[in-house]
């Protein structure tokens, strides 16, 4: 296990490597990327099935003590998130050969490469329990997201991007200035020795830090107010890259909110999460019924979920941080999904313009169910892996008599069924707008996307069927995240 | 073809709920699979006798919807085999829904029966008007399960158990909450006033959907739901004045809608309002034999309202309209339709002998049985309803088969398939009243396992001359009185108020949304930032509360001092001053340098070279690209200008004042003497930076390696892209 844990880092920045040196020779990019994200996706579920089983892995780079070097920290936590993401971007991979034959297709010598850097600080920031190497691991992150954002270089996508990247640069800054003050108050960035130190240090600087990051993250998670980055840039991007950003990028963010905030015992801020949760939660699902396509309908969402994991972590109760793991297991593939629905919606009519489509479910049945079942699981509707989630989170909810998030929570998934009603209505109901359909894509290409979806869709409902050991699973990591001894005892002895 | 396999399925449930409910072995079947244990979530399966009642129900009655489908579309149709999939997938909800034992299992089905009926009613998809229907519909009924998921978590935390055997009376303020949330729940499912407004809509179902979901089965789950949590919640203040409100004004209103009509397929769906009505009255009573006229009626409803679906249909399939004031001469063109119809009528007037008068006349004993306010507003419901019910009776029967002073309808052929399960159903309605041991042997047990007191009640076949007969026999002379009356006056058909309230509020919440996302999503870079600028600002107050003014001093060397002048100066400079963009580049460089003069004084020259190689490189590729752009900023408001000084002062002043309380009380120092010792001793260098960089914190040199290639990279491919669109053009 201590080899593989660094592995799933390094192992994908390394195949970046290779793949752009392949990058004329097609077939063997695709296989050294294809083979590298799922050997990432299979020492994932290794890790999880370990850590499960023996508990957490701690691995100090290059030997040096946490108090001077890096260490890499995989708990049940890091490792079950990591898995859900790690397979969803296998998927997209998958997906995106497919779509390469169609005129929608992000241009492959590069997605591949940046795909697996993505993957690589993706896991990074999964697996650090070193705060500065997580600021390492968002740099990561953005850079490769802005690329594969731009790399096309059409100039709406140039502009658009640039709300992306000004806004996260910004928040890298603020990250930097927030890494400064820990050090100046704490003397350390490892996490584990943070958990210790920051709970010591005079109520206000405490409070301020947390408020601090909170800022930070809540940027890299797209919270309210500091979410309009998101559905500018996102619907601009080619389907596979706007699918694995929707699945991955903000969940980095949810993840350090929860990870740094439960570590450095932030239950004060409950309440102000709280607010921010609802806050998020209503006006992103508001933003996504104000929406007339598809892909912004869908960006929108994500914001709006956003603030359910949010919503868990607020309430700092075992069961609340729990709903908010599973969740966020829940969340990355079925969103990621949707967005491949999405993009397949596009494919068919060469938009994704609710008022030029319609009629689908009569023409691809198979479509019509590809979407409608996360779809459902997204609106929370049973017996699919959001619901589970959903549930999870509003009985914490009730079970910490926090009355008003729980009826915000119920009223905005019913605006979200209505949102996705109004996408199925659009596009699978109704009658096709055009005279004659024409054919944008291949049968191949269509073959190969439907089944790198319906695969992933079983994947989704695998969440599902899986919910009791996910949810035993999501309760352990949250009683550890709730008390950080643990956690220290682990990576300082 | 289809439609006549997928029968098959509801077939084989039909003949083992037969098995269940006729057969005399002791324990009812059941199955456990468990899902999330901590949650409390399984899937817990008991087919009980009110289980096994259901089944027969949603069995049977599916089993002769199959078979009328298969008229109904005819062999021509396009989308049956959609339609089979989703019926049948509402089949399968349904009797989970009736098997569940667990309120989670119940859950999963009620929602699921909320997402298929979706499906079914917007069948015909290309009609806006369906679309629309099916629209309100899963709104009002997925709105009634968050209602009812909110309703059962506290239930089930209160009754300490999710089985619904095991679940013990609940009170308290809880359990007056979960009750009224399960009510409403209840009747959002049940089309109860004023949830009633997606049933009428729901009518653009096909027919066949309509007999199925809309009368016999899916709205019968609210009624369901009240006999199953009445024994966990009847107690609690709540239940009783809410669930009878609830099916009072349910009982009228429904009944007034249906004598308002003309499409007949709407006078049937304002029918079942308020049947529906009635039972929940019933039950949300409680007592026994009110229970037990619950369940007679529960029966008896769905073998009438089904048939005069059927018959309604068939009638829509061959005359090409429903409208009551439309048709003529049908009685003598459509005999058998006419004769099921006036059966089925019958039984839901409550004349005898019919199952419909025997389940009547249980229920007017129920009222007579009562006491006090409680005897007067159940009475009230009942023969008021059964009133009211007997009147729309007549006058959809006059309408459809009545007299007129019209040419007689023209029809097309028959249509057998569509003929026999209602006919069949009709003889169901004689038979009920004839083997009415039998039925007694349904209803019975399944009445008992809602209220135990239901054991000494049974169907009647003749009561005698009773008050309750004697009622029963006022209530069908005064309704047939003021059925004659309405149909020779017609009155004005009213317009679907409530439905338009649902639609308009949905529209409404869709243009509040569009409001308000055009506020926060403005799509300005500028106002996000001042936005953050100042969450950070308010996030940075409460290092306000923690510094320690004698921990603050102001420099090292003065050095650092002039320096620091500089930084600041350059920086305001550049950002309030400058309106050419190379002005700002070279501020922004100045800034730099300055920094790294910082560092030399800090003692860090090689930080301090590699600073200001990075600092060169930035300046010339600024002066690089500013070759595409033009020569100054865009001109600004100076009331814009003026809020991007103050915020960026108060950014500074947040950043200086979180530093200032990071310093003032530290609980840890950074381990120095550790670092250079091990440096030297386990690194093997001299030189600390260059330790830290390529071992001590190697990961975060690759990892900033990568960013910098992977930020080439993205240079690279924009270049060409648009080198290429370049050659595109030329």
């Amino acid at each position: 296990m201590t080899t593989l844990v660094p592995l799933l880092v390094v192992g994908p920045l390394l195949a970046a490597a290779l793949a752009l040196a392949a990058r004329s020779l097609g077939r063997l990019r695709d296989a050294i990327t294809l083979i590298t994200l799922f050997g990432v996706a299979l020492g994932a579920l290794i890790l999880v099935l370990s850590v499960n089983r023996s508990g957490p892995v701690v691995v100090r780079l290059g030997g040096w003590h946490p108090e001077l070097g890096i260490v890499l920290v995989a708990d049940l936590f890091a490792a079950l998130v990591l898995l859900s993401a790690t397979a969803t971007v296998l998927a997209v991979e998958v997906f995106s050969i497919g779509q390469r034959k169609t005129v929608w297709a992000a241009s492959p010598d590069l997605v591949g490469p940046l795909l697996l850097v993505l993957t690589g600080g993706v896991s990074l920031a999964f697996l650090t329990g070193d705060l500065f190497t997580l600021f390492v691991a968002f740099e990561l992150i953005l850079v490769s997201s802005y690329v594969l954002l731009t790399h096309q270089g059409r100039s709406g996508q140039v502009r658009s991007g640039m709300s992306y990247v000004v806004m996260n640069l910004f928040a890298s800054t603020l990250f930097l200035f927030g890494l400064a003050f820990v050090y100046a108050s704490t003397g350390t960035v490892n996490m584990a020795l943070l958990s210790e130190r920051v709970p010591e240090l005079s109520s206000g600087t405490q409070l301020g830090l947390g408020l601090w990051f909170f800022v930070v993250f809540g940027t890299k998670a797209a919270a309210f107010p500091l979410f309009s980055w998101l559905p500018d840039s996102y619907p601009t991007a080619p389907t596979t890259i706007t699918a694995v950003f929707a699945g991955l990028l903000t969940k980095v963010g949810v993840y350090s909110l929860i990870r740094f905030h439960t570590l450095t015992r932030m239950d004060e801020l409950g309440p102000i999460v709280l607010i921010v949760a609802g806050a998020t939660m209503l006006v992103g699902v508001l933003g996504a019924l104000a929406q007339n396509d598809v892909k912004r309908i869908l960006s929108f969402h994500i914001i709006s979920q956003i603030g359910y994991m949010l919503m868990g972590l607020g309430l700092f109760t075992v069961a609340g941080v729990a709903g908010a793991v599973l969740f966020l297991v829940h969340h990355i593939p079925t969103k990621t999904l949707l967005f491949l629905v999405g993009g397949m919606i596009e494919d068919e009519y060469g938009t994704s313009d609710l008022d030029k489509a319609g009629g689908l479910a009569a023409r691809r049945p198979i479509l019509g169910l590809l979407f409608a079942i996360p779809a459902m699981s997204l609106a929370g509707l049973p017996p699919f892996s959001g619901f589970v989630a959903k549930l999870s989170l509003i009985r914490a909810g009730i079970e910490a008599q926090s009355t008003l998030i729980v009826i915000v929570a119920l009223v905005v998934s019913a605006l979200t069924l209505l949102s996705m009603v109004k996408i199925w209505l659009g596009v699978f109901w109704g009658v096709d707008p055009r005279d004659e359909p024409t054919e944008l894509s291949s049968p191949q290409a269509r073959m190969l996307m439907t089944s790198a979806t319906g695969a992933a869709i079983v994947g989704t409902l695998l969440v599902a069927v899986l919910a009791g050991p996910l949810w035993d699973m999501s309760l352990a990591a949250a009683e550890s995240l709730l008390d950080p001894s643990g956690y220290a005892t682990e990576v300082l002895r | 073809m289809v439609l006549r396999l997928a029968a098959i399925p509801p077939l084989v449930s039909t003949v083992v709920a037969l098995g269940v409910l006729l057969g005399s072995s002791g324990d009812a079947p059941s199955l456990d699979v468990s899902w999330v244990p901590g949650l409390d979530l399984e899937f817990v399966f008991q087919i009980d006798s009110l289980a096994a009642l259901m089944t027969l129900l949603v069995s049977g009655i599916g089993v002769l919807v199959f078979v009328y489908a298969n008229g109904y579309f005819g062999p021509t149709a396009a989308g049956t085999g959609r339609f089979a999939t989703t019926l049948l997938a509402f089949s399968t909800a349904m009797l989970g829904l009736v098997w569940a034992d667990s309120v989670w299992t119940l859950f999963v089905f009620w929602e699921a029966t909320s997402i298929t009926s979706f499906l079914l009613v917007g069948h015909k998809s290309v009609d806006a008007a369906a679309r629309l229907a099916a629209r309100r519909a899963l709104l009002i009924t997925a709105g009634g399960g968050l209602a009812l998921l909110a309703g059962l978590l506290i239930l089930a935390d209160r009754a300490g158990t999710t089985r619904l055997d095991d679940m013990g009376p609940v009170g308290g303020t809880a359990g007056g909450v979960a009750a009224a949330l399960v009510l409403v729940a209840a009747a959002t499912k049940s089309a109860q006033f004023p949830f009633h407004v997606w049933l009428p809509g729901a009518m653009a179902a096909p027919t066949p959907v309509s007999a199925y979901l809309h009368s016999a089965t899916m709205v019968k789950a609210g009624v369901l739901l009240v006999a199953l949590l009445g024994p966990a919640l009847g107690e609690t203040d709540v239940w009783k004045p809410v669930g009878i409100g609830f099916g009072l004004l349910s009982a009228f209103w429904g009944a007034i809608g249906a004598l308002r009509h003309t499409d007949a397929k709407l006078i049937l769906a304002w029918g079942t309002v308020s049947q529906l009505g009635l039972m929940i009255v019933l039950l949300s009573a409680g007592s026994g034999k009110a229970v037990f006229a619950a369940v007679s009626l529960i029966l008896a409803h769905a073998v009438f309202k089904a048939a005069l679906f059927m018959v309604v249909g068939e009638i829509d399939v061959r005359a090409g309209t429903r409208d009551i004031s439309a048709l003529s001469g049908l009685g003598s063109r459509m005999p058998l339709a006419a004769m099921v119809a006036v059966v089925s009528g019958a039984s839901m007037a409550g004349v005898p002998p019919l199952l419909g008068f025997t389940a009547k006349e249980a229920a007017i004993e129920a009222a007579l049985k009562m006491d006090g306010l409680e005897a007067l507003v159940v009475g009230f419901a009942v023969i008021g309803g059964s009133v009211l019910t007997v009147a729309y009776t007549v006058r959809l029967l006059l309408g459809l088969f009545g007299p007129s002073d019209q040419p007689a309808t023209d029809i097309a052929d028959r249509r057998p398939a569509m003929a026999f399960p209602s006919a069949l159903l009709a003889v169901g309605s004689v038979l009920g009243y004839v083997f009415l041991g039998t039925v007694n042997s349904l209803v019975r047990p399944a009445a008992v396992q809602v209220q135990p007191e239901a054991e000494v009640y049974y169907l009647l076949r003749w009561p005698g001359i009773t008050t309750a007969f004697l009622i029963s026999v006022a209530i069908v002379v005064a309704g047939s009185t003021v059925g004659w009356l309405v149909f020779r006056r017609p009155l004005g058909v009213p317009s679907p108020v409530g439905a338009g309230v649902v639609d308009r509020g949905t529209d409404g919440v869709l243009s509040v949304a569009r409001f308000v996302t055009g506020r926060v999503q403005h799509g300005s870079l500028p106002v996000y930032m001042a936005v953050m600028a100042m969450t950070v600002i308010v996030a940075a107050l409460p290092f306000a509360f923690d510094v320690e003014p004698s921990a603050i001093y102001l420099w090292d060397s003065p050095m650092q001092g002039v320096l620091a002048v500089v930084v600041v100066g350059a920086a305001v400079l550049t950002s309030g001053m400058a309106s050419s963009r190379l002005g700002a580049a070279l501020g922004l460089g100045s800034v730099g340098v300055a920094v790294s003069g910082l560092f030399v004084v800090h003692g860090a020259p090689d930080l301090a070279l590699t600073q200001l190689l990075v600092e060169t490189v930035i300046v010339v590729g600024f002066v690089l690209g500013l070759g595409h752009l033009t020569r100054r900023f865009p001109s600004a408001k100076a009331g814009w200008r003026l809020l991007r000084l103050v915020v960026s002062v108060c950014v500074g002043g947040a950043v200086a004042l979180a530093l200032a309380s990071s310093a003032s009380n530290p609980s840890g120092v950074p381990p120095l003497e550790d670092l250079t010792v091990a440096a030297v001793d386990e690194g093997g260098g001299n030189n600390l930076v260059n330790v830290i960089l390529t071992d001590v914190r190697a990961l975060d040199t690759l990892g900033e390696v990568v960013v910098l290639a992977v930020a080439a990279l993205g240079i690279l491919a924009l270049t060409e892209s648009g080198r290429s669109r370049k050659e595109e053009v030329a």
